[in-house]
């Protein structure tokens, strides 16, 4: 029995890696969402091309904090410019719009990075990956270790940014209320970039973890579509949710892998998901907002 | 055809059997003509046009978007598949009994869908096409994994349809009955029912329809049309695996919708013939281009997607009602031309 117990704990800490991953997509469909009101569906590969840009710089002998660097301002660039030349002009349109924009673009997306960097398969060296962690209780490559704990970091600082800073006020003004922020004296344009260039930077970080977790090709992106499950769980527009979510929906993988077998691993997500939006449309911590019949 | 001309009521109901016949001769004859390859993406077109107008009903006429729409295509396919390759049902049946089941499965999903709107709805339909195409590839023992299945040619009586042709006239006779019934449909209570579910669900419940009813009755009917559809691709395939039905499949259909407009029946068959061919011509193309530029034949997948992109966010940016807002600007345009007044009619 307590073998047992121990080892349901071990696969459960095995999920927790890819769970941070989800977590940080879930925290960047949060962060878009949030302000903008748009449900941003090509995220997976605004995430995909930050781990093809980090790939880059690191094939041109950079060292890795720089071509990571290099690729969070590649990525950034890009994520503003879709926003300003084209996702602006469906700001408070109907939300089915701005889904299917986001559809075609992140189509496009994958389109020109499958033509720059090729679809076949690349490695992805992130340095101290591999080197074993011993932790009071806990074995894990400081790699994995480092995905749970940027998630963390990340939501942490997120939220303690939202909370106390003048700008993260008028983001959550935003959020809450556009067209009163805007009389309020808001530049809700610039809250926008803001909210997209942080985006931009969390799945960048989320891309390279994936990237190095499994192997770098043009297949990546459908982790973002199982992070949409992990925002389901937890509410589409919870900060804090995204971290819960995340995890569980990483554990749920991991457990679905072992108990019923390698094929079931994105099912089990997108069946949670399915679940969720049936019992609880709104998520564990979303704002209960679901028109009914 | 246009309802302003000139001709009396009579007059003009004759020069509409006139183009209907005409047009029904043409596509009749059209197999005689044309070769094999042709035949066969007309044929892909007529399927399309009976799914893509089941789509319609979601977006167009109930303003449900819905990501899913491949999926019920493939249960369509597969229930197909598993009929006549497992259980060797005569096609005949298949064929009624294959939309009727994706259409109880539209109702399974309709249920769900009843509480969600906007954003809620789009994830749930795409969480059912991620569930439909993982669950394909899981259940082998059933859906034969990554081989898929084969489809044995049907028959009626001494009848076999095997080639091209033969697929041609039944996707010719079911698209044409589909296109009918949505015709009629459009002339209905249940297509007004629709339409103010559309405009304001408020006020619809307050006039008394029954959301419940209706929304389950749209996603019932796109996924019959779904699965009628299903049925005459597995069948013109001959075999099908799970990779025929990937999420860009819902996209392409979504695509159809937006370049036709959506709402219209006549938009939809206008987007779903561009959207079809969109690959082909591409394909083409490429091929000619692939004697000077040899890197863009590699490429083709993703210059496809590319295009694809590039329709999407062209069309939601500048034309957002299709090609029938199109159509519809400029008679009013000309309309309003000859009437002397030169009002340039207002984008709405």
């Amino acid at each position: 029995m307590l073998e047992e117990l121990q080892l349901f704990a071990s696969i459960c800490l095995n999920g927790l890696p890819i769970g941070g991953i989800y977590c940080l997509l879930a925290l960047s469909f949060v962060l878009i969402f949030r302000a903008t009101k748009i449900f941003n569906l090509c995220q997976g590969e605004i995430m995909m091309l930050g781990a093809y840009l980090t790939y880059s710089g690191l094939q041109w002998s950079l060292p890795f904090p720089v071509a990571i660097g290099f690729s969070f301002v590649g990525t950034s660039v890009v994520a503003l410019t879709l926003e300003k030349f084209i996702l602006r002009n469906f700001v408070a349109k109907p939300i089915f719009i701005s889904i299917m924009v986001t559809l075609g673009l992140g189509v496009l997306l994958r389109g020109v990075i499958g033509i720059v960097w090729g679809v076949d398969q690349k490695v992805l060296e992130v340095p101290m990956f591999d080197k074993m962690v011993s932790l009071p209780g806990v074995h894990m490559t400081a790699g994995k270790l480092g995905i749970i704990m940027t998630a963390i970091a990340a939501i942490v600082l997120l939220e303690t940014f939202f909370k106390y800073s003048r700008l993260g006020m008028a983001v959550r003004a935003t959020a809450s209320n556009l067209n009163a922020s805007m009389i309020m004296g808001v530049n809700i344009w610039r809250i926008f970039s803001l909210s997209w260039l942080l985006a931009a930077v969390i799945s960048v970080l989320a891309g390279v973890f994936i990237a190095r977790l499994s192997i770098l090709e043009p297949g990546i992106s459908q982790f973002a579509l199982v992070a949409i499950a992990a925002l389901v769980l937890g509410g589409f527009d919870s900060i804090g949710g995204a971290i819960v979510g995340g995890f569980a929906i990483g554990i749920v993988e991991a457990l679905s892998v072992f108990y019923i077998g390698g094929q079931s691993k994105h099912l089990a997500g997108f069946v949670v998901m399915f679940a969720v939006l049936m019992i609880r449309p709104y998520g564990l911590f979303g704002i209960r907002k679901v028109e009914r019949v | 055809m246009s309802s302003n001309s000139s001709t009396t009521r009579d007059g003009g109901r004759l020069n509409r059997a006139c183009w209907i016949g005409l047009s029904l001769l043409l596509v009749f004859c059209f197999p005689l003509v044309g070769g094999r390859y042709v035949v066969f993406l007309v044929t892909l077109i007529f399927i399309n046009a009976i799914a893509a107008q089941g789509l319609n009903f979601l977006i167009g006429y109930t303003g449900q978007l819905s990501l899913g729409h491949g999926a019920f295509l493939a249960i369509g396919a597969y229930v197909t598949a598993i009929l006549c390759n497992t259980y060797h049902v005569s096609f005949w049946i298949v064929l009624f009994a294959a939309p009727l089941l994706t259409g109880l499965v539209g109702i399974l999903v309709a249920l769900p869908a009843l509480r969600l709107k906007g954003l809620y709805l789009a994830m749930i339909t795409l969480a059912f096409h991620m569930v439909v195409s993982l669950g394909l590839m899981s259940l082998d023992d059933i859906t034969g994994g990554f081989q898929g299945l084969d489809v044995p040619n049907p028959r009626l009586g001494p009848l076999v349809l095997r080639c091209e042709e033969h697929f041609y006239y039944l996707s010719l006779i079911v698209a044409v009955l589909f296109y009918f019934a949505s015709v009629n449909l459009s002339r209905t209570k249940i297509y007004r029912a629709f339409i103010a579910i559309k405009e304001k669900e408020i006020s619809a419940q307050a006039m008394g329809i029954s959301l419940w009813y209706y929304k389950t009755l749209a996603f019932f009917l796109a996924s019959i049309y779904a699965g009628a559809a299903g049925c005459l691709f597995a069948v013109t395939m001959g075999h099908i695996t799970p990779n025929h039905f990937p999420l860009i499949v819902s996209i392409e259909f979504i695509m159809m919708t937006i370049v036709g407009g959506p709402g219209s029946i006549f938009g939809m068959i206008l987007g779903t013939c561009l959207i079809t061919l969109l690959p082909y011509v591409l394909l083409f193309v490429v091929q000619a281009m692939g004697s000077t530029f040899p890197s863009v034949v590699v490429h083709f997948a993703d210059l496809k997607i590319i295009v694809y992109g590039l329709v999407i966010v062209g069309f939601l940016m500048y034309l957002p009602g299709g090609f029938q807002g199109l159509k519809n600007h400029v008679v009013e345009y000309w309309v309003a031309r000859s009437r002397g007044r030169g009002v340039k009619p207002s984008l709405s």
